[in-house]
C-alpha cells in the first residue's frame, strides 16, 4: 500500500479551465498565432497559477513538443556534448545534441526561470533571440539554427533577471493576485473536480480547448494578410518612445502582437486599441530596464571623486541640521540628475498623452521599481574614508571569488592544478574519448582514463556580498526619517545588485527586541513588501541589534559560504534598554560594547553610520565603530541616496 | 523486517498531538503537501517521523542530509557501471528514492540555496526531469514533505514555505507527568525493544486500520459550496497569497472529516484545518507579537461562522 498508488501521473490541467489571468491567457495565445512576437514570461508570487498556465498552453498548442528546462540543468546538456556513453561502448565520438537542439522547431518550457543560474539563462535567451545555438566547447566549434517557441515563468520575489535578458521575451506578464470571492471559489472547486477524476474533467473542457486552437489556427493563416497602416506603425513607435524604451524589439513586439491580436479577432487590419492593448503585455516589463539603464547611466559620471555636492531633497530643506559644507558647486551635479529622471516615464505620468490610464499603470507598475525620490544624485565623497577603504578595513570583498568548490554545478573545466575533488566524470570520458583506441585498457575496464583527462565540475553560487543593515527603529526624533532613509537606500543599492549579485537583509531594533524585518534577498519586490510598513517609537536595545545580526550573519554564512557578509549599523550610538535587563546607561553602553566583541573576532566588515543629531554629542556611534573594527561615518544627509552612496563607497 | 518490527511504536509517541495529526492526514492524503514542524531541538520530531514508517506498510523515510550534494538529489551518472561495462546507467538519487515515501529534511532552513532550487522545481511537477552532466532522465518524483526547523536559526524562502501544505509548531512537553511518562517508555523501550514493541501492537494495528478507513472514505466526504466559500473568504481575509492555501485548506478539511468519520467537511474541520494550514503562510508584520496571528485566525473564523450561522 503505497502512497504513491493515489498518486499516478495525471493529464493536464486543461488551459480553458483556467480562472481569470486573462491577460496571460491572452499573450499565450497571441504569442501562438505569431510566433515572431517573442517569447512570454508569466511572473507571480507562488500559487499564482505559473505552471497551470505553461502547462496548459503546452497542451494547448499540440502540433509542438514541449521541452523542459531543469532547475538541474547543466551546460552541457543544454548546448550539447559528446555522448559519453556512446564514446565507451562503441568507441565512436556521437554528438549528443542538448535541450536546445532538441527544442528546433518545438517548445521550450522553463517553470522556474530565475532559479536558473545566469550563465544558464543567458545561453537560452541568446538561442532564443538568434535562432542559432553557438557551440564553442570541448574541442567542437560549431553553429547550428535551432528555432522554438519559449514560454518561462518566475517568482519575482525570488530575485529578478537582469533588464537585457528580460528584454528578449515580447510578452511579460504579472500575473493577478487578488481575485474576487467567487473566482476563488470556482478555482477551488475546479481544482478539486480534477484531481477527483483526472480525465472526466479534461474530457469536459476537451470542447472549449478544441475550439480556442481552432480560432488560433484559423487566425494564424490569416496573419500574414493582416494589415498595418503607416500610422499604426508611427503610434507604436511613439508609444515605444514615450515609454522610453531604447530597444526596438519593444515595437517590434507591439506590431507582430497587434497583428496577431487584429486576426484573432477577425479583422484584416491593425487597429490603435489592438496597439494600446499589446502595449500593456510588451512594455512594463522593458521599462523596469528603463529605470535600470538611468541608474547606470547616472552612476558613472559621479563615480570619480569629485567634489560635486548633492542637490537639496525636499526633506533636505525641511531639516535644520543637514550642513552642507559648501553649497555653491551644487547645480550642475543635480542639473544633470533631473534630467535623467525627467526623461523616465515614472516622473512624469501625463507623458503618454494617448492614453492617460496606460500611463498611469505604467508608472504604477513601475513605482516598485525606481526609487520613491527618483533623483539619482550622489553624495559628496569623503575621499579620506575612501581611500581607507581601499587601503583594507574591508579588503576581504573579493576573497571568495575564487572560491569554486560551491555552489550550482553549471559545467566542467580543465583543471588549472591537480584535481582533487569534483572530479566531471562525464566531461572526463568525453576528454578520454578520442585516445581509446591507441591506449591500453586495464584489466576488466572497457575505457582507459589518464590523468590528464581529468574535468574538474564548474560551479557558480551567488557570490556577492550579503549587505545586513541593522537599524535603530526607536522613538527618537529622527527615527522615521532614518527609516526611510535607509528603505530608500536599501532599494537603490538592490538595483545595483541587479548587476553585482549582492543581496540586502535588514535588522531593525526598537522596544526591547531585535527583528529580522527583511530576510536577505536580491528581490526588489521582496525588499518593497517587506518594508512597506516597519513601525518605530520605543527605547533603544543597540544590543539586542548587534547580537541579532551576529546570529543572523552567521547562519548566513553556514547555509551559503561564498556569500561575503557586511553590516551596516544605522544609529546615533544612544543606547538605552539592554536584553538583560541592565538599567545605568554606563552599563548598557558597556553591555553593547561585549556585544560588539564576537563580531569584530569573526571578522565581518562594519561600517557605521553615525546619525546623532543636535547640539550635545556623545560621539558614541564612534566608539561602537571602534569596538567592532568598523568604517565609521557620519550621515550628513539623512536620505536614501546617503545611505546608499556610504554603502556603495564602503564597498569598493 | 526485523527493524521495523524494532522501530519505536507511533502509539508509544507521548503528546505532540497536533504533529501526529498532521502526519496522519499526509498518509490519509498524501496530496496535502507534507508538514513542516517548526520547533526546539529534542522534541521527537525525528522519532515520530520514523515512527510514522513502521506504522505504515511500505512507507519508507527518505533521508535528505542538508549536507547533500545536487547530483545526491537529482541522480547522477553511475560512472563506475559505465567504465567497467561501458553502458550509460542513470543512478537515481534521493528524489527518485522517495518517490512515493517521505522525503525527510531535517533543519531544512539550513539547506543550500541551490538545493531548493531543484528541490522546488521538481516538487512543483511531482516529477524529477534530470538534464545534467551528460544524462537526460525523468521519472515520477511524488512524495511527502517532511521538514523540520528551529525558527530561531532562520527562516525558509517563502517559495519553499509555501510548497508544505500543513505545519505545526511544538514544544517540549510542559506537564511533569507527561514528561515523566516519555522517559519512562523510552527506557522501557531500550531495555527490551521487542517486548516493548509487542506491547504496542494491538494500538499499532488499530490506528493503521483507522488510517485505512479514512483513506476509502475520503474520496466519498462531501463538500457543501459554503465550505469552499468559507476557504476562500478566509483565505482572503487573511490575506494569503496564491490559491495553494485555500485548496489545502479544504482538502485538509476533508481528510480531517475522513479521519474522524464523518461524511461531510462542517465549520469545525475547517477550523481545525485553518490552524495546520495557515500560520506559516501568513506575512507577519514586523514587531508584531505572534499571538497577534492566532487571534486574527480566530476572528476570520468567528465572523465566518456566524455568516454560515444565518
Amino acid at each position: 500500500m503505497k502512497a504513491k498508488e493515489l498518486m499516478h501521473a495525471a493529464p493536464v490541467y486543461p488551459f480553458s479551465a483556467i480562472v481569470g489571468q486573462e491577460r496571460a491567457k491572452r499573450a499565450i495565445l497571441l504569442y501562438f498565432i505569431n510566433p515572431a512576437s517573442g517569447g512570454v514570461l508569466l511572473s507571480g508570487s507562488p500559487g499564482a497559477g505559473k505552471s497551470l498556465l505553461l502547462r496548459g498552453a503546452a497542451a494547448l498548442l499540440g502540433t509542438r513538443r514541449s521541452i523542459s528546462v531543469p532547475a538541474n540543468v547543466t551546460a552541457d546538456r543544454l548546448l550539447g556534448a559528446w555522448d559519453a556513453a556512446a564514446i565507451v561502448q562503441g568507441r565512436t565520438m556521437t554528438h549528443q545534441p542538448g535541450l536546445l537542439a532538441e527544442a528546433d522547431g518545438q517548445l521550450l518550457l522553463t517553470d522556474h526561470l530565475n532559479l536558473l543560474p545566469e550563465t544558464i539563462i543567458k545561453e537560452i535567451v541568446r538561442a532564443f533571440s538568434m535562432g542559432v545555438i553557438h557551440l564553442h566547447r570541448e574541442g567542437i566549434s560549431a553553429v547550428r539554427s535551432s528555432r522554438f517557441m519559449l514560454l518561462a515563468a518566475m517568482d519575482a520575489e525570488e530575485g529578478g533577471i537582469p533588464s537585457p535578458i528580460l528584454d528578449h521575451f515580447g510578452y511579460g506578464i504579472a500575473l493577478d493576485t487578488a481575485e474576487s470571492l467567487t473566482s476563488r471559489v470556482e478555482i477551488i472547486r475546479r481544482q478539486l473536480q480534477y484531481e477527483r477524476d483526472p480525465d472526466a474533467f479534461v474530457h469536459r473542457y476537451r470542447a472549449q480547448d478544441e475550439a480556442l486552437r481552432q480560432r488560433m489556427e484559423a487566425a494564424a493563416r490569416t496573419l500574414p494578410r493582416i494589415k498595418v497602416g503607416a500610422s499604426m506603425l508611427q503610434l507604436a513607435a511613439s508609444i515605444a518612445k514615450e515609454a522610453g524604451i531604447a530597444s526596438s524589439r519593444a515595437e517590434l513586439a507591439l506590431i507582430e502582437g497587434a497583428r496577431a491580436a487584429a486576426a484573432w479577432d477577425e479583422r484584416g487590419e491593425v487597429t490603435s486599441s489592438d496597439i494600446r492593448e499589446i502595449a500593456e503585455c510588451v512594455l512594463p516589463h522593458r521599462m523596469s530596464a528603463v529605470a535600470d539603464e538611468s541608474r547606470a547611466a547616472d552612476h558613472s559620471p559621479a563615480a570619480p571623486d569629485s567634489a560635486e555636492q548633492p542637490g537639496h531633497s525636499p526633506e533636505d530643506d525641511t531639516s535644520r541640521d543637514s550642513r552642507s559644507p559648501d553649497g555653491s558647486p551644487d547645480h550642475a551635479a543635480s542639473g544633470s540628475g533631473r534630467m535623467t529622471t525627467t526623461s523616465s516615464p515614472a516622473s512624469d505620468p501625463s507623458a503618454s498623452r494617448d492614453e492617460d490610464e496606460e500611463g498611469q499603470r505604467l508608472s504604477a507598475s513601475e513605482d516598485r521599481i525606481i526609487l520613491p525620490d527618483d533623483g539619482f544624485r550622489l553624495q559628496p565623497l569623503d575621499y579620506n574614508l575612501r581611500r581607507k577603504m581601499a587601503d583594507g578595513g574591508l579588503g576581504k570583498r573579493g576573497r571568495a571569488h575564487a572560491n569554486m568548490n560551491k555552489g550550482r554545478v553549471v559545467g566542467a573545466v580543465t583543471p588549472h592544478r591537480k584535481v582533487q575533488a569534483d572530479v566531471a566524470f562525464d566531461a572526463t570520458i568525453r576528454a578520454a574519448a578520442p585516445f581509446q583506441t591507441i591506449r591500453e585498457k586495464r584489466d576488466g575496464l572497457a575505457f582507459a582514463i589518464e590523468p590528464g583527462d581529468l574535468r574538474q565540475k564548474k560551479k557558480e553560487s551567488s557570490v556577492g556580498a550579503s549587505l545586513l543593515f541593522v537599524v535603530d527603529a526607536s522613538g527618537s526624533m529622527a527615527a522615521r526619517k532614518r527609516m526611510a532613509a535607509v528603505k530608500g537606500g536599501i532599494l537603490s543599492l538592490l538595483q545595483d545588485a541587479y548587476v553585482k549579485r549582492d543581496r540586502i537583509g535588514m535588522i531593525a531594533f526598537r522596544k526591547g527586541e531585535a527583528e529580522y524585518v527583511l530576510p536577505i534577498t536580491r528581490s526588489v519586490d521582496a525588499a518593497s513588501k517587506h518594508l512597506r510598513d516597519i513601525p518605530t517609537g520605543g527605547k533603544t536595545p543597540l544590543t539586542a541589534g548587534l547580537v541579532k545580526a551576529y546570529q543572523t550573519l552567521e547562519l548566513e554564512k553556514r547555509r551559503n559560504n561564498d556569500t561575503l557578509p557586511m553590516i551596516i549599523l544605522v544609529t546615533d550610538g544612544r543606547a538605552n534598554e539592554s536584553p538583560s535587563g541592565l538599567t545605568s546607561y554606563a552599563d548598557v553602553w558597556k553591555e553593547c560594547l561585549s556585544a560588539a566583541e564576537p563580531i569584530r573576532a569573526s571578522g565581518i566588515p562594519c561600517l557605521v553610520l553615525d546619525t546623532e543629531q543636535g547640539f550635545v554629542k556623545l560621539g558614541r556611534s564612534k566608539e561602537l565603530a571602534q569596538a567592532l573594527g568598523a568604517a565609521y561615518r557620519k550621515l550628513e544627509n539623512m536620505d536614501e541616496e546617503g545611505v546608499a552612496t556610504a554603502v556603495r563607497l564602503t564597498k569598493r | 523486517m526485523e527493524h521495523i518490527q524494532q522501530q519505536y511504536p507511533f502509539t508509544a509517541i507521548v503528546g505532540q498531538t497536533r504533529m501526529k495529526l498532521a502526519l496522519i492526514l499526509n498518509v490519509i492524503n498524501p496530496r496535502l503537501g507534507g508538514v513542516l514542524i517548526r520547533g526546539e531541538k529534542g522534541t521527537a520530531k525525528s522519532t515520530t517521523v520514523r515512527a510514522l514508517a513502521g506504522l505504515v506498510p511500505n512507507l519508507n523515510v527518505v533521508n535528505l542530509p542538508v549536507s547533500a550534494t545536487e547530483d545526491r538529489v537529482v541522480g547522477a551518472l553511475d560512472i563506475e557501471h559505465a567504465i567497467k561495462t561501458g553502458e550509460k546507467k542513470f543512478e537515481p538519487g534521493l528524489l527518485a528514492a522517495a518517490d512515493g515515501h517521505i522525503l525527510y529534511i531535517d533543519e531544512i532552513n539550513l539547506l543550500d540555496d541551490h538545493i531548493v532550487d531543484v528541490l522546488l522545481d521538481a516538487a512543483a511537477m511531482g516529477v524529477n526531469t534530470v538534464e545534467r552532466e551528460g544524462i537526460s532522465y525523468s521519472h515520477p518524483s511524488r512524495f511527502i514533505l517532511v521538514g523540520t526547523m528551529n525558527p530561531e536559526e532562520g527562516d525558509l524562502r517563502p517559495q519553499l514555505l509555501d510548497r508544505f501544505g500543513l505545519s505545526v509548531e511544538i514544544g517540549g512537553e510542559r506537564d511533569v507527568q507527561e514528561r515523566a511518562q516519555v522517559i519512562r517508555r523510552r527506557m522501557d523501550y531500550e531495555r527490551d525493544p521487542g517486548a516493548f514493541v509487542k506491547q504496542y501492537a494491538l494500538e499499532q494495528e488499530q490506528m493503521l486500520n483507522q488510517i485505512l478507513q479514512a483513506r476509502n472514505r475520503l474520496d466519498q466526504v462531501r463538500i457543501p459550496d459554503d465550505m469552499l466559500e468559507l476557504a476562500a473568504s478566509i483565505g482572503i481575509a487573511l490575506e494569503v497569497e496564491g490559491h495553494r492555501s485555500d485548496i489545502t485548506l479544504i482538502k485538509t478539511a476533508a481528510t480531517l472529516a475522513a479521519w474522524h468519520g464523518q461524511e461531510t467537511v462542517n465549520p469545525a474541520h475547517m477550523q481545525e484545518a485553518a490552524y495546520l494550514v495557515l500560520p506559516h503562510r501568513m506575512r507577519r508584520k514586523p514587531f508584531e507579537e505572534a499571538g497577534g496571528m492566532e487571534q486574527k485566525l480566530q476572528g476570520v473564523l468567528n465572523s465566518a461562522g456566524s455568516v454560515q450561522a444565518r
